[in-house]
């Protein structure tokens, strides 16, 4: 989802739009250079009556089009941009040149340096020199493009760029039209388009540095441009109506002037009608009082068309034909002269006040037309702000829900800061991992919560990662160490990703804890260590049975090195010797019980069979399908040669113990029967020392008999399965007590209850036979003999005892009391074969028991044998 | 040792002292009037089953009791053991199984194979000599065979 973050966002004007702008640019100019070649008016003012696009204008136009398609198309070719560089240089040139002619007054030659200008316009301006604004706006449009995708010209950029296309765009459709606007500020209105289409193709095509200006500054130059307008809107008013004033100034004038005019013309028609009555008048002199009245009018006339040179002339002609003169009487004659002149006069006026009022009334459609478009392009520009604002604050809003949902929702902590690294927001989850309230971290520096920082603050920096590494993402390996409000440090993986905002650029860090993961993974590196170095060859293998790992002790055993083995079929490369129906069976356990353990014969390398028991386990992918297998094969061969030898060694001793029983005792009982046979048949001739020496033969016979004997015992002892049953000991103690009892009646006897056990009721009657029968034996010499026996359950185990007082062992011996043929006490002082205490031992340890014993040497000794609670399964 | 007399005691035994000794003692005690003492299994069967059916030996002589040692050379006692209990009118026969072995593997094969008695000859002079003793007057004394009454 975070990745949408970092697509380059959809511009409305995609960059086919501007570019387009700039070809039209471009040719435009070339039509208007056309133009000035072949003169064609058309061309140069589109519109008649405005002024024509200067052939230095239509130059200028090209090389920033042009300069301004190489940039767009290859700014990173040197070559290209060279060029551009170049023709920008050129421009500047042009429009500074004209600027410092307009500043000093003077002319350097460079407006007509190609083509005359012959239009009209060289009346009142000097011919072939732009606009001053057209200057102005070459120059700074100029700067632009040597800053082409400069991300820290941003805003100057678009101030300069926005300020073009609005005064061009005011050009455009008003000041034109104003005929009394100065005429060095008036531009050709292709020239304006040129303007506008440029500048905003210029600023569209350089999309990195949109992200640099932010929304509230693309608004204030909205509402500064509106501001502009109003103020020139202000002006305009201001200049208008005092031209209005004194336009309706004039008009009275001129109205005062008919008045009078009209006032004179009664008088003088006056005059003219009563000329007869004065022509008798030999003086010819006025001497009536309308002749007065006429005067005075004609006095008033004269002041109020002071300006007017015409009239002046005329009232002062009228004047010397109202004075009297001598000799040239006041008659009829003159007064028709006075009507004629005064009536032309009025003539005048009257023409002049029609043409100053029909001025006024142009002038008013003129200026409110203009006023209404003004207005309409204020109020366009304001609703367009408007527009955008609601716009922006409406998408904000959602798009902050949005954001805030898709922030608290996320699995990971978040922390997103502004390009500062100052934190703007967090998500629970953060507040949960570090320990801080929200608003403790809000407007905190990152280092608050990663000391290290989050690599992101230094602003190049920013911008690499922002285009190059357009995101970050978990795994890639940005490890840090995070701290909480306690102070404590643990590890974390930090993701990071742009975010696109109307405050500018800010960053979304996820921060995950990994200390889990650091922990597992050192596990799993440990494990990894372990695998690689244990003795058993251990490999997996995928689904398909290709191997996928392959441990040190595997490539020893099997000789094949890791590389060689992996992903070939296990089948291939080691060869299971294993039928099709095995296979089979063993899959099927394998994928039953999730494990299979057995013995299989490999092939090495070499072709030599390993005979191996192997472990395999199934590993299972999360769907709980089976995906691979993992094996652990050990070194069976070994083992397999020893089994085999064991077996034979058990095999001969078996024989041998059957000849020993068969055939040693047959000589034994030979001799001690033909011993016998003599020592009865032959009594006559035997004296007394044949019959000690027969003695000693038949004595010596009879132990060797016993010898082997209670050695066949043993070993059958050791042969013989064991078979469970539960066995009350205190019964079966009593019971051997009390025929022993009959054998030495002098012993007495103390026997405690005992927990019952389950075990080889035969070998454990056995043990007692022997252990009570060695204690019968070692303490029935003494008159106080006391055998005491009894058991209890310790946790695990029942543990019994024997305890006699008779003469005891050398505690320093005590090790060999259990061993075969190991006698203490001498075949003079008691009787033995060494054969009974050896025979306890391997019945209890057979039951997964212990035998031990304790004695100080001379006051008897106890004996204890352990049978385990648990040990009911072991029956070797 | 074959005579035309009956026969009441047929001694199976390849170790001549052992043998000696048995029929010392058997003698002693004056149960057995008439004792065969075959050396080996194989003997054991010629004598029980005649190769040839010669007039003297269409009519069979049984002996009233089979002494049989296990291990002999050429034919062992369980052999003959098995053969004799195969037969129908041999079976009848009581056998002792009498021998050195005390392991159980030839005692219970020795049972399962139809031995009316085992047992193992004591190393010890008196214990045997005493052995041997009961041995004849149980089996040939105490014991009731058919054989007597036909």
């Amino acid at each position: 989802m975070e990745r949408n973050f970092t697509k380059k966002p959809i511009y409305f004007f995609s960059e086919r739009l501007p570019l387009g702008a700039v070809a039209v640019t471009l040719a435009l100019s070339l039509l208007v250079i056309a133009g000035w070649i072949w003169r064609i008016d058309f061309l140069l003012r589109i519109y008649p009556g405005q002024v024509s696009m200067k052939f230095n204008s239509a130059l200028g136009l090209l090389f920033a089009a042009a300069a301004t398609w190489l940039l767009a198309t290859g700014a990173h070719n040197g070559r290209r941009r060279l060029i551009a560089y170049w023709l920008v240089l050129f421009m500047c040139l042009i429009g500074a040149v004209t600027l410092w002619e307009y500043i000093s007054g003077s002319d350097v030659g460079i407006d007509e340096l190609v083509v005359t200008d012959t239009s009209f316009e060289r009346l009142i301006h000097p011919g072939g020199r732009m606009s001053l604004l057209a200057a102005v706006q070459f120059v700074v449009l100029g700067t632009c493009l040597f800053c082409w995708n400069r991300c820290a010209t941003a805003i100057y950029q678009f101030t300069c760029l926005s300020l073009i296309g609005f005064i061009s765009s005011l050009m455009l459709v008003g000041v034109n039209f104003i005929n009394d606007a100065p005429h060095m500020l008036k531009m050709a209105l292709h020239l304006s388009l040129g303007f506008i289409l440029l500048s905003m193709a210029t600023w569209y095509l350089q999309p990195a540095l949109h992200d640099r200006v932010r929304f509230e500054r693309r608004l204030y130059t909205g509402f500064g441009s509106v501001l502009l307008l109003v103020i020139v809107i202000a002006v305009y008013t201001s200049f208008n109506n005092r031209e209005r004033i004194k336009q309706s100034f004039w008009i009275k004038h001129t109205s005062e002037v008919i008045l009078a005019l009209s006032e004179f013309i009664g008088s003088a028609t006056d005059l003219k009608d009563s000329a007869h009555f004065f022509s008798g008048n030999d003086h010819g002199q006025l001497a009536s009082p309308a002749a007065g009245t006429a005067l005075s009018q004609l006095q008033k006339i004269k002041t109020l068309t002071i300006d007017n040179v015409l009239q002046q002339k005329r009232v002062d002609s009228l004047l010397n034909l109202l004075h009297p003169q001598k000799g040239i009487p006041f008659g009829r004659e003159r007064a028709k002269q006075v009507l004629d002149i005064s009536e032309r006069m009025a003539a005048v006026e009257n023409n002049l006040l029609l043409k100053r009022q029909e001025d006024n009334e142009k002038s008013i459609v003129s200026s409110n037309r203009i006023f209404f478009v003004f207005i309409v392009f204020a109020c366009v520009l304001l609703t367009g702000l408007f527009v955008a604002v609601r716009y922006n604050y409406l998408a904000r809003e959602k798009s902050e829900e949005k954001f805030k949902a898709l922030l608290e929702s996320a699995p990971d902590a978040k922390v997103i800061t502004d390009e500062r690294g100052i934190i703007q927001l967090v998500n629970l989850q953060t507040e949960q991992m570090f320990g801080y309230k929200r608003e403790e971290l809000v407007g905190k520096p990152v280092e608050t919560l990663m000391p290290e920082g989050i690599g992101v603050r230094d602003a190049d920096h920013r911008l690499d990662f922002i285009h190059e590494s357009p995101m970050r993402e978990m795994g890639s390996g940005l490890e840090l160490n995070a701290r909480r409000k306690n102070n404590s440090m643990f590890p974390v993986e930090i993701s990071l990703a742009p975010i696109r905002t109307e405050e500018g650029l800010w960053v979304s860090a996820s921060i995950r804890d990994i200390e889990e993961r650091k922990k597992a993974q050192t596990r799993i590196a440990s494990l990894a260590k372990i695998i690689d170095n244990t003795s058993e060859a251990v490999f997996s293998s995928n689904e398909f049975f290709k191997i996928m790992s392959w441990n040190k002790a595997a490539e020893d055993l099997f000789g094949f090195t890791e590389k060689e083995a992996m992903g070939k079929p296990v089948v291939n490369l080691i060869r299971p010797q294993v039928g099709e129906n095995e296979r089979k069976h063993i899959r099927t356990e394998l994928h039953k019980a999730g494990f299979w353990k057995g013995e299989i014969t490999y092939l090495r390398k070499d072709g030599a069979p390993l005979y191996l028991s192997v472990s395999n386990t199934v590993t299972r992918d999360p769907q709980g399908r089976v995906d691979g297998y993992i094996s652990v094969c050990m070194d069976y061969s070994h083992r397999k040669k020893l089994e085999e030898q064991l077996r034979a060694a058990n095999t001969e001793l078996e024989a041998f113990t059957y000849s020993v029983s068969h055939d040693l005792r047959a000589p034994i009982r030979a001799i001690i029967g033909f011993t016998n046979i003599l020592e009865t048949e032959y009594t006559g001739q035997l004296d007394g020392e044949a019959r000690r020496l027969t003695g000693i033969i038949k004595t010596n016979t009879e132990r060797m008999g016993n010898l082997i004997d209670d050695l066949l015992g043993f070993t059958r002892t050791s042969r013989q399965n064991i078979i469970r049953s539960n066995i009350s000991m205190t019964a079966m103690v009593n019971e051997l007590a009390t025929a022993f009892h009959q054998g030495y009646p002098k012993v007495a006897w103390e026997i405690h209850d005992m927990p019952e056990t389950k075990a080889d009721l035969t070998m454990i009657r056995q043990v007692w036979m022997n252990l009570i029968g060695n204690a019968v034996k070692y303490s029935s010499r003494r008159p106080d003999a006391k055998i005491e026996i009894g058991g209890a359950t310790t946790g695990f185990e029942h543990v019994y005892y024997i305890r006699d007082n008779g003469v005891g062992f050398n505690p320093a011996y005590q090790s060999k009391l259990f061993q075969v043929f190991q006698r203490l006490h001498s075949q003079e002082e008691f009787e033995g074969t060494g054969v009974g205490l050896a025979i306890v031992e391997k019945i209890v340890s057979k039951h997964g028991g212990r035998v031990w014993a304790e004695s100080d040497g001379h006051t008897g000794a106890i004996f204890y044998f352990s049978l385990p609670i648990n040990e009911e399964k072991t029956n070797i | 040792m074959i005579t035309q007399q009956p026969v009441d005691v047929l001694l199976v035994e390849d170790d001549a002292f052992d043998a000696e000794l048995i029929i010392r003692e058997i003698k002693k005690h004056g149960v057995i009037n008439n004792l065969v003492h075959l050396r080996d299994g194989e003997e054991a069967l010629n004598f029980i089953f005649p190769e040839q059916e010669t007039p003297e030996r269409t009519k069979r002589v049984l002996p009233k009791l089979i002494l049989l040692d296990i291990k002999m050379p050429k034919v062992n006692g369980f052999e003959v053991l098995e053969r004799i209990k195969m037969d129908d009118q041999l079976r009848k026969i009581p056998i002792v199984i009498l021998t050195s072995s005390k392991e159980s593997p030839d005692i219970s094969r020795g049972y399962a194979l139809g031995a009316n008695s085992y047992i193992v000859k004591p190393v010890s002079f008196d214990k045997f000599s005493a052995t041997i003793k009961e041995l004849g007057f149980y089996w040939l004394l105490v014991n009731q065979t058919e054989s007597q009454y036909r």
